[in-house]
């Protein structure tokens, strides 16, 4: 069975519990594992937020689409935006380790989504930013300390997740 | 999101219901440091109903960790879903937070 949600949405934060919300009846409606689908709900608001905060800074007049696919065990997650170049993968990521003095407050959101998800992709092309994320059921991430998902790096500037 | 706060003996529990994310994070932090700015400095928040963290209120929390710490206070988090005890344990937060299945449990570690 394949399913499809698209949406069009403001560049504000505000448009986020919209997002959600959208996004977690079209899961439910799919019958989709609750881990998973709180898994990808949450990379949502994560990525969709940071598109809003860094890619246009909260410009209410501009848009992006989210598009999100199912198709058998494979949800597909596609954040497209007329934004400046952003690159949420080069977004360092935090020192999980650190202690409590130690740690930084920040950069956690793309931490998350690139975790949560089985592969998380970016390209910049038709001067817009497209993000691609796709979750696997049954492919829970991994424990916090020493693994990295297994993530893809393509041959035409395509960017998958980092390795240490 | 709603909070709904009560006291066990010493220690402030505070139950969060629905969502803690961008929208709700600020009104929380609002009110969690307000607490611990007028001296609660046991603190427990009960995650039982609590849907759904973003990184936003794991920045509260962690906020509300730092500041507790300053004013040599201790808190503990218990209830969690298996999804928000993943989203800690991948953000690193469950080896910084005092984390128990039950708020009782939680309750006695503070």
């Amino acid at each position: 069975m394949s399913e499809r949600l698209e949406l069009t949405l403001h560049c504000s934060l505000d448009e986020i519990p919209r997002l959600v919300e959208a996004v977690e009846g079209f899961f439910e409606s799919n019958g989709l594992p609750l881990r998973m689908g709180m898994d990808l709900v949450l990379a949502i608001d994560e990525m969709a937020t940071n598109v809003i905060t860094y890619g246009y800074g909260d410009d209410a007049a501009a848009t992006f689409d989210v598009i999100v696919s199912v198709d058998g065990s494979e949800v597909t997650v596609e954040i497209i935006d007329c934004g400046k170049p952003f690159n949420p993968l080069e977004i360092p990521e935090p020192d999980t380790g650190s202690s409590l003095e130690d740690r930084p407050i920040g950069g956690l959101g793309v931490h998350l989504a690139r975790r949560l998800m089985t592969r998380v992709e970016y390209r910049r092309e038709s001067g817009k930013n497209r993000l691609v994320m796709h979750k696997r059921s049954g492919d829970d991430a991994p424990p916090a300390a020493g693994a990295d998902p297994d993530t893809e790096t393509g041959r035409d500037g395509t960017q998958g997740g980092r390795r240490p | 999101m709603e909070v709904t706060e009560r006291r066990d003996g010493e220690v402030t529990v505070l139950e969060l219901v629905g969502k803690l994310d961008s929208n709700t994070a600020k009104g929380f932090e609002e009110r969690l440091m307000g607490l611990i700015d007028k001296g609660n400095s046991r603190l427990v928040l009960d995650f039982g109903r609590l849907d759904y963290i973003s990184s936003a209120g794991l920045r509260v929390l962690l906020m509300a960790a730092k500041r507790l710490k300053a004013a040599s206070g201790r808190m503990a988090l218990c209830g969690m879903s298996e999804h928000i005890r993943e989203v800690f344990e991948i953000s690193g937060f469950s080896s910084i937070f005092a984390i128990h299945g039950t708020q009782q449990e939680s309750v006695a570690a503070v």
